[in-house]
């Protein structure tokens, strides 16, 4: 199919992924209180060091004020209207093989495109589907297994390599860091935990896929990565959510770890139920990401493609510590009717030499509002440190808006930090310039958009660089003319 | 004893007596803002890099004395002006000095002694009439103002001669200073001003300045802002600028040696099809603190804004630079662009920069940069490769770092004088501009 039946297709659907599967479900009480606390772990049969761990985030989370800087709006959270965990109930007793698991679950993930089975079609991913709190099924552990690389859910990560996550839950995002990242140290159920051991390059890409769908539950899940030295891991996430009238919270924490001369790509299709054309409903996606650089010569990318959800409000950083580490953040940020978006990087640099790079592409229409909100931080002993960033806006209509805060800090001479943005709309100019050449005016936005965030779904991996692609035009749908 | 309680003692003090007079609860009014916004902390989006803490450490008391200033020190400071004609407005302590007041026909000149202008409700509309109003600053200075002056400049009135507001503060104690001033450019009229701050004291002086314009249709107004050898003071000046339609405003700040500056430029567009300029050079080494915070509102379709702050941070120095464009929903086909540049010199140096971009029309071309860094280690190459020492090829990149910015300003005097301090500054011998070399090789042609 060419280019532009693909955007043309899609202009005109609906959000795809808006089903609702009937499993029946298993609930904690809706509330937060301690002893929720305690009922998730339980339910999760953890060791006692990780009830001590929850507790303390869940007390600290009560001393703590909700955060309202964003440039986002929204009607207060009830924090205790939610159900803080939601469980197939066929999961009581976790199935051992695909073949237990309730056909309906796996029909959903078959609907979602997600293959669980380890079939030909896209056989080099593996992956972890999380639905709703808990993980449904991790593919081609065995496989690898052989090469030593630790891919599961991070429940079974903190009972089978409880030193492992011991050492390293927390120490990125520690549950003293913010409001959501507290919240979800105390409350989270699953997500997914990655090891790669020294000097492993890692063949597939690993892939978890989140999906929420039990109504009036909130979705915390935790995902945990470490890189050992010399090694190397893609990593893909995706998330869907039903349409609903409600707004759901998701809360999540992302930890990343790389060791001497290790690199973590991490890529982010983020498609979240987004609410309704009156923006009503849709996910509330407040998620805390943080890889930090610990030895020399490591590297963290991440790349997002954010199109989904009602409020965006996420912040993949970096932590460069080791000497000569790279941080990288390639994002396109895609707003239509009522969405709102703020969102960006922090790279803060401690080690020398280090280095960075920021490529960030937000895309407004409707009436939504889109923002860039980036740190770049140079600390004194930073010597020789280098940040690049680039922010462009693309505003589609009048009603919406496009705005960029970044932040420079430098504290030393010797580094060098450059930042450029720039806001404008698609210029009468371009798209004449290709009506006259018989391209429709539909068609000629879809593909300047498609030019303008070429740059990121270029930093993709294969199979999630078509995927966005096609979500960028859905996204636009509507917001045409 | 915190600064609040500080100020709040001396407000009680001063006008307590006089607050049953109608027109000085207008002061009550502005002074309950004040408390109500506070001290801003760091906390706050506006004050995060600018840590104003150390006010709490400081005892302020209000001027009481007016040490006599002779004519003389004042022509000594504009001495640079080689006995050209000037108008001058000389805000001494605190208080207008009107021996110094040349006045031109074409000027209506008034000076309100003590607040005298909260009885009239036009002018407080006029001195109020600042669009930040999360600065607590301008209800302070409100609060505590003692003279100010009201400048009406005529239709169509076009003079080189500048008209220096001339601020000089020689107090002898811990002092709070606050004084307002209000321009108004009738239609046409093209004018020249310089603000200069300049202190003697040697205790510290907290100088909170309002100077509002009013730019009236097809108007042209320039403004230069001149701050050097300003040691011991606190200086927080907020220019607020409303442009009318075609009116065109160009800004170039100077900060060079100061203790603590924060420069507060807004610009607003009221009517569409104005044009704003505004440039700066700021350079701090040794402790100093130079904050430019720079707020330009497109509220109006068809305006042209545009920002060049460049700061050279030397020694312990620290700069923050921190601007904001705002496109309002209707104001489509607007330009705008903002660039930052700062050279650090030394590994102390701190640069804190934050261009902000908030905008809510599509047709519309706005951009902002910021770079922070050394000098470029390619281009020194490349000139050293040619046989050119190190030394005068850093000498020749600053120059060229500085010049663009200097270039801009039109009062040829003030340029000069202006470019030596900067010269002096970096240890240049002098600061060629790009026009004098085109000129040289137009010659050579």
């Amino acid at each position: 199919m060419a280019e532009n039946d693909i955007l043309k297709e899609i202009t005109e659907r609906e959000y795809k992924y808006g089903f609702v599967s009937l499993i029946e479900q298993e609930y904690a009480p809706k509330g937060l209180n301690e002893d929720i606390i305690r009922f998730i772990w339980e339910k999760k049969k953890e060791p006692p060091f990780m009830l001590e761990w929850r507790l303390r985030a869940f007390r600290y989370w009560q001393s703590m004020k909700e955060p309202h800087w964003a440039k986002v709006e929204y009607p207060p959270i009830d924090y205790q209207d939610i159900h803080y965990y939601a469980a197939p109930k066929s999961f009581k007793d976790k199935p051992k093989s695909l073949e237990e698991v309730d056909p309906e679950i796996l029909r959903t993930f078959e609907k979602l495109g997600i293959p669980l089975r380890e079939r030909e079609r896209l056989a080099g991913v593996a992956v972890d589907a999380v639905l709703d709190s808990v993980s449904v099924a991790t593919t081609f552990k065995e496989k690898l297994e052989e090469l030593g690389i630790i891919f599961c859910s991070i429940n079974e990560a903190i009972r089978n390599y409880p030193d492992l996550v011991q050492k390293y839950l927390g120490s990125v995002v520690p549950y003293t860091d913010n409001f959501f990242a507290a919240l979800n140290s105390a409350v989270f159920s699953d997500g997914s935990f990655v090891y790669v051991p020294k000097g492993v390059r890692c063949p597939m890409e690993l892939s978890t896929y989140f999906r929420i769908n039990a109504s009036e539950t909130g979705q915390f899940e935790r995902t945990l990565i470490i890189a050992d030295e010399g090694s190397y891991v893609s990593y893909l996430e995706g998330c869907t959510a039903p349409i609903r009238d409600e707004n759901q919270l998701h809360a999540a924490v992302v930890e990343l770890i790389a060791l001497k001369d290790a690199e973590i790509k991490y890529s982010t299709v983020q498609n979240w139920y987004p609410g309704d054309k009156e923006g009503k409903g849709g996910i509330y996606n407040f998620v805390t990401k943080r890889g930090i650089c610990l030895g020399e010569n490591s590297k963290i990318s991440w790349t997002q493609v954010e199109t989904g959800s009602a409020i965006t409000w996420k912040y993949p950083s970096c932590i460069l510590k080791g000497d000569n580490s790279v941080g990288e953040f390639y994002s396109i940020a895609l707003t239509n009717n009522y969405q709102q978006a703020d969102t960006g990087t922090k790279m803060i640099h401690l080690g020398k030499n280090t280095r960075s790079r920021i490529v960030s592409k937000g895309i407004a229409a409707g009436f939504s509002n889109n923002s860039y909100r980036g740190l770049v931080q140079i600390s004194k002993k930073a010597v020789g440190a280098r940040n690049f960033s680039q922010c462009d806006s693309l505003l589609l209509g009048d009603k919406c808006g496009a705005h960029t805060f970044p932040y420079i800090e430098v504290n030393n001479s010797s580094s060098i930090v450059e930042h450029e943005a720039t806001t404008s709309k698609i210029s009468d100019e371009i798209l004449f310039y290709c009506n006259q050449r018989g391209i429709s005016k539909e068609d000629a936005i879809g593909l300047i958009v498609n030019g303008f965030s070429r740059e990121v779904l270029n930093q993709l991996p294969m199979e999630f660089a078509v995927e966005a692609q096609k979500l960028l035009s859905v996204s636009l749908e509507g917001s045409v003319g | 004893m915190g600064f609040i309680d500080n100020v709040s003692a001396l407000f009680e003090k001063k006008f307590s007596k006089q607050i049953c007079r109608d027109e000085d609860s207008e002061r009550l009014v502005f002074f309950e803002k004040f408390k109500e916004l506070g001290l801003p902390t760091i906390k706050n989006e506006d004050w995060k890099y600018t840590n104003l803490a150390f006010l709490n450490e400081i005892n302020f008391q209000l001027s009481s004395c007016t040490k006599a200033i002779d004519t003389g020190l004042v022509e000594k400071y504009l001495s640079f002006l080689n006995g050209n004609d000037k108008i001058v407005v000389p805000y001494i302590n605190n208080s207008i000095d009107e021996s110094f007041v040349k006045p031109l026909s074409s000027f209506d000149y008034k000076i309100l002694r003590n607040g005298s202008f909260f009885a009239n409700t036009k002018l407080i509309s006029k001195f109020s009439n600042f669009f930040d109003s999360s600065n607590p600053f301008n209800f302070l200075t409100l609060a505590f103002s003692t003279d100010s002056a009201y400048l009406n400049v005529n239709n169509g009135f076009e003079n080189e001669i500048p008209i220096i507001l001339f601020y000089l503060y020689d107090f002898e104690i811990n002092t709070l200073s606050n004084t307002l001033s209000f321009v108004e450019v009738e239609e046409d009229a093209k004018i020249n001003i310089i603000a200069i701050f300049i202190n003697r004291s040697r205790d510290k002086v907290f100088a909170n300045e309002i100077i509002n314009f009013h730019l009236k249709r097809n108007s042209n107004v320039e403004v230069n802002i001149l701050q050097f050898n300003i040691d011991n003071l606190v200086l927080i000046d907020n220019f607020n600028f409303i442009l009318e339609s075609g009116a065109t405003l160009k800004i170039n700040t100077f900060s060079l040696n100061n203790y603590f500056v924060r420069n507060n430029l807004n610009v607003l567009f009221n009517e569409p099809y104005g044009t704003a300029f505004l440039n700066g050079i700021y350079f701090t080494a040794d402790d100093e603190f130079v904050d430019n915070h720079t707020l330009v509102l497109h509220n109006q379709p068809n305006c042209i804004s545009d920002e060049n702050f460049r700061g050279i941070l030397d020694g312990t120095g620290r700069a923050v630079f921190n601007g904001k464009i705002y496109v309002a929903r209707d104001a489509q086909k607007t330009n705008a662009y903002q660039s930052n540049k700062n050279l650090l010199l030394s590994n102390d140096a701190r640069i804190n920069t934050r261009p902000q971009l908030e905008i809510y029309a599509d047709d519309v071309r706005c951009t902002h940069g910021a770079t922070a860094g050394y000098l470029d280690q390619e281009m020194l190459f490349y000139i050293v490769s040619r046989g050119i020492s190190k030394e005068k090829a850093k000498s020749l990149l600053l120059n060229s770092f500085v010049s663009e910015n200097l270039e801009k300003v039109e009062q040829p005097d003030l340029r000069n004088f202006v470019k030596e301090l900067v010269a002096k500054k970096l240890n240049l011998e002098d600061i060629f501009f790009c026009s004098a070399i085109d000129e040289l090789t137009n010659a050579s042609l």
